[in-house]
């Protein structure tokens, strides 16, 4: 298959004849899937609403990619999306149940120890308990740095920060997880 | 700085990178742009209707309901009214049927009815009284005077 750049895939798309709006879209789902599936089930574990946002990501990016100037990069404008619908998933689940923070969590770790579609060893384990204890904005940051390798730039595209203030917060919930998984 | 380098000083962190433990079921990514596709054309044929669109059909439904609605409830309070006039009239028509019917007007005291007649004012006697009062409470010389 060949490969073509995130402007040729959005120059097919915005064709006007329209002849190659499907095909041009399939393929920048096809390029950027996994990246936003593994994104978005690190924050909420569980595959089945992972699926339900990643799906929702897409077809928001279908109904807005007219409107998409391209001040951003198109993956952060994705990973921007799919962030965004993650964030309100989570809040909505917190509101809905009326639990306190602490209890989602919980939750999130019971989805963690049960769910079939993870495969680590105890270490790891340890790691994604640790991961999940941190603030839900600084798990994003987290996992995008730590994760993804996602330069700080990029990251500032997706979730509208300094630069300075992600490097600090990374370097925030880095310390964390080694003192949960040091028994610091 | 390189994430790597940012982790000298974690070396748990550092030991573990790399690793991702998630897993996505088997051949979930052959389907899913499939699905994202199948969900995008359903949502194009049932595009929602804007609001502004809807509006004026909206308003002129809600006034034919409202106008429908107190039609139906004028004319069925009317009707109300009118059935309950003529249960009144009928419970009288039936009340003297029935006591026609009952043979309660023969079953009457006489006596009792003497009775009632006797005690209800007199127009004669009214006027006997009155010509009694002036008789003893009028001087006889006034009187012989006025004739």
């Amino acid at each position: 298959m060949t490969q073509y750049s995130d402007s040729e895939l959005l120059q097919r798309f915005r064709d006007p004849e329209g002849n190659n709006r499907h095909y041009a879209f399939n393929l920048l789902v096809k390029k950027y899937q996994q990246k936003i599936y593994y994104h978005v089930k690190r924050m909420v574990i569980d595959h089945d609403d992972a699926n339900d946002l990643v799906q929702n990501t897409f077809i928001k990016v279908w109904n807005h990619l007219d409107d998409f100037r391209e001040d951003s990069q198109f993956y952060t404008w994705v990973y921007r999306i799919a962030t965004n619908e993650t964030l309100a998933f989570l809040k909505q689940k917190k509101r809905r149940i009326f639990l306190p923070i602490g209890d989602v969590e919980k939750e999130l770790e019971s989805k963690l120890e049960n769910s079939p579609g993870i495969n680590a060893n105890k270490l790891e384990y340890e790691l994604q308990k640790a991961i999940l204890s941190l603030p839900e904005k600084q798990r994003v940051v987290f996992n995008l740095r730590y994760y993804d390798n996602m330069k700080y730039e990029e990251m500032s595209e997706v979730l509208g920060t300094s630069v300075g203030a992600l490097k600090a917060s990374y370097h925030h919930a880095a310390s964390k997880v080694e003192k949960f998984l040091t028994g610091g | 700085m390189k994430p790597d380098d940012e982790l000298k000083d974690f070396p748990r962190l550092k030991q573990l990178q790399g690793n991702n433990p998630f897993e996505a079921p088997e051949g979930y990514f052959d389907t899913l742009s499939t699905s994202i596709a199948d969900k995008i054309s359903a949502q194009s044929n049932h595009k929602p209707v804007a609001i502004f669109r809807l509006k004026p059909i909206l308003i002129s439904g809600v006034v034919m309901v409202a106008i429908i609605t107190s039609v139906f409830v004028f004319n069925h309070l009317q009707n109300k009214s009118n059935i309950a006039s003529n249960d009144s009239n009928q419970k009288i028509e039936v009340t003297c049927d029935e006591l026609i019917a009952s043979g309660y007007y023969e079953e009457l005291d006489e006596n009792l009815l003497a009775e009632s007649i006797i005690q209800e004012p007199n127009p004669k006697s009214l006027d006997a009284e009155i010509e009694n009062y002036l008789i003893d409470n009028t001087d006889e010389s006034t009187l012989i005077n006025s004739f």
